[in-house]
């Protein structure tokens, strides 16, 4: 088996010298995955704002991280502890007129398997936002994330048998 | 029944998890990766002639303005909107502009997205890389890290900033100021950077820091006014901005503020990275 080099690490590395380009490609290839980490521990309503932050912490902390290669565990953590800290709900962009940037609400189908897979296991309900809304593929996810494929597959196939239940007990 | 489909997306499609998919696609991060390219491209083969127009909706986009006078008008490079109503501008399809009635902006160049806002005040909200809007008040550079924020320049070249969501960099002759959402700091056309203040702070500590940034005021204003853990972002700060022999006085208010068994006072007012760092996000953690 070959290991090959993430392809995100030029742009990490160059981000670092402030390169703007590489924070955009940066940007484009973990928002997603970033995002299905917001939704795993809070509203789809406020997972934007989560993604934003967490890319602005990154650029203000890169100096701080020690291996590039760590890059996508290290913002996925990043994501993690903004998702879950209660206080930033108070930081949703209130002024603007809302109708400009309203965020698509859940239908009553769509919010049940979004609660299915929060009640999961955070190794497993991570994953599942990231393959089922992001539309993110295991060989994807185990790049971000630094893991193996093997790995994720197992992780991915034993939170779709949870899944299966928990959507199969709701009334 | 396998589980490459759950995997990677091959062999046969496995119906539940099929279903989830198209249930919960409208809730992914949008622009969508690879979805979007493969529906670019099916739009070039359906259309034909429709090449051109994907190639444009792949690519930064338009920057357009609606005015009073103009509806959806393309917002050149090197051209200035000059509002006597409220405009709206889209930022390709990275963001939007609601400007306020006597706003005096320009769009500066078509590679880059950069505005000058000479007067008035700007409503932004970006989804965009940290970074990629600077928009230029007098003296100052104005750094969105990922944001929603409002910036209003008074005619005097006075700017003040109020962040509603991520974080903005205010970029001057003097120290950076780092305003994360919840915060307002100021600017001064000779490009000093305000130090921020926490939304809903005490006037005592507003006044404190206006006369600091100002030169007016020495330093012990601010740390007796500052009461609360988001104070704490303002002497985070100061103790950068401050004389050597003051910094351990400030460090000690920070660590007393936020967290006095895990902020590392010393480290603080030695001015250590790493420590700076770390405090940064022990007072975003406790007072935002």
């Amino acid at each position: 088996m070959t290991t090959e080099s993430p392809r995100f690490l030029p742009w990490v590395a160059a981000a670092r010298t402030g390169d703007r380009a590489a924070w955009n490609a940066l940007h484009a290839h973990f928002a997603p995955g970033v995002h299905a980490v917001a939704l795993a521990h809070g509203p789809h309503a406020t997972a934007d704002d989560v993604v934003q932050e967490t890319f602005a912490r990154a650029m203000e902390k890169l100096p701080t991280l020690r291996e590039d290669a760590a890059f996508g565990g290290w913002l996925h953590a990043i994501a993690r502890n903004l998702a879950t800290s209660a206080v930033r709900r108070r930081r949703r962009f209130t002024l603007l007129p809302e109708r400009l940037f309203a965020p698509a609400r859940p239908t009553a189908e769509a919010n049940e398997a979004l609660e299915a897979i929060r009640g999961l296991p955070e190794a497993y309900s991570e994953l599942l936002m990231m393959r089922l809304v992001e539309g993110l593929t295991g060989p994807e996810i185990a790049e971000q994330l630094g893991r193996t494929q093997g790995s994720v597959r197992v992780t991915l196939h034993r939170g779709m048998k949870l899944l299966r239940e928990a959507l199969g007990e709701a009334p | 029944m396998s589980d490459d489909y759950l995997f990677d997306g091959g062999g046969t499609p496995d119906p539940e998890v099929a279903r989830l998919e198209s249930l919960l696609a409208p809730y992914a991060h949008r622009p969508r990766r690879g979805r979007t390219t493969w529906v670019a491209l099916a739009a070039v083969v359906l259309l034909g002639v429709g090449a051109m127009l994907a190639l444009q909706m792949r690519s930064e986009g338009a920057w357009s303005a609606s005015t009073a006078s103009c509806s959806g008008c393309t917002w050149e490079a090197g051209a200035w909107l000059d509002t006597s109503a409220e405009a709206r501008a889209r930022l390709a399809d990275r963001g939007e502009v609601v400007a306020t009635p006597g706003t005096r902006v320009r769009r500066e160049t078509a590679d880059g997205a950069r505005l000058t806002l000479e007067v008035g005040r700007l409503d932004v909200r970006l989804d965009a890389p940290a970074r990629w809007l600077l928009v230029q008040v007098p003296g100052v550079e104005v750094v969105d890290l990922g944001c929603a924020y409002a910036l209003e320049v008074a005619p005097d070249g006075t700017a003040v900033l109020e962040v509603r969501s991520g974080a903005v960099a205010l970029e001057g002759r003097g120290p950076r100021s780092f305003v994360p959402a919840g915060a307002v700091a100021a600017s001064w056309p000779d490009g000093r950077t305000g130090m921020p203040v926490a939304v809903g702070a005490d006037a005592s500590l507003v006044a404190a820091v206006d006369g600091y940034d100002r030169g007016e005021l020495g330093p012990d204003g601010v740390v007796a006014a500052a009461r609360s853990p988001a104070d704490a972002l303002t002497l985070w700060h100061l103790v950068q901005r401050v004389a050597p022999a003051e910094r351990e006085r400030v460090a000690m208010r920070v660590g007393e503020l936020v967290a006095p068994a895990e902020v590392d006072r010393e480290g603080l007012a030695r001015l250590d990275p790493t420590v700076l760092d770390a405090t940064l996000g022990l007072v975003l953690g406790r007072g935002f």
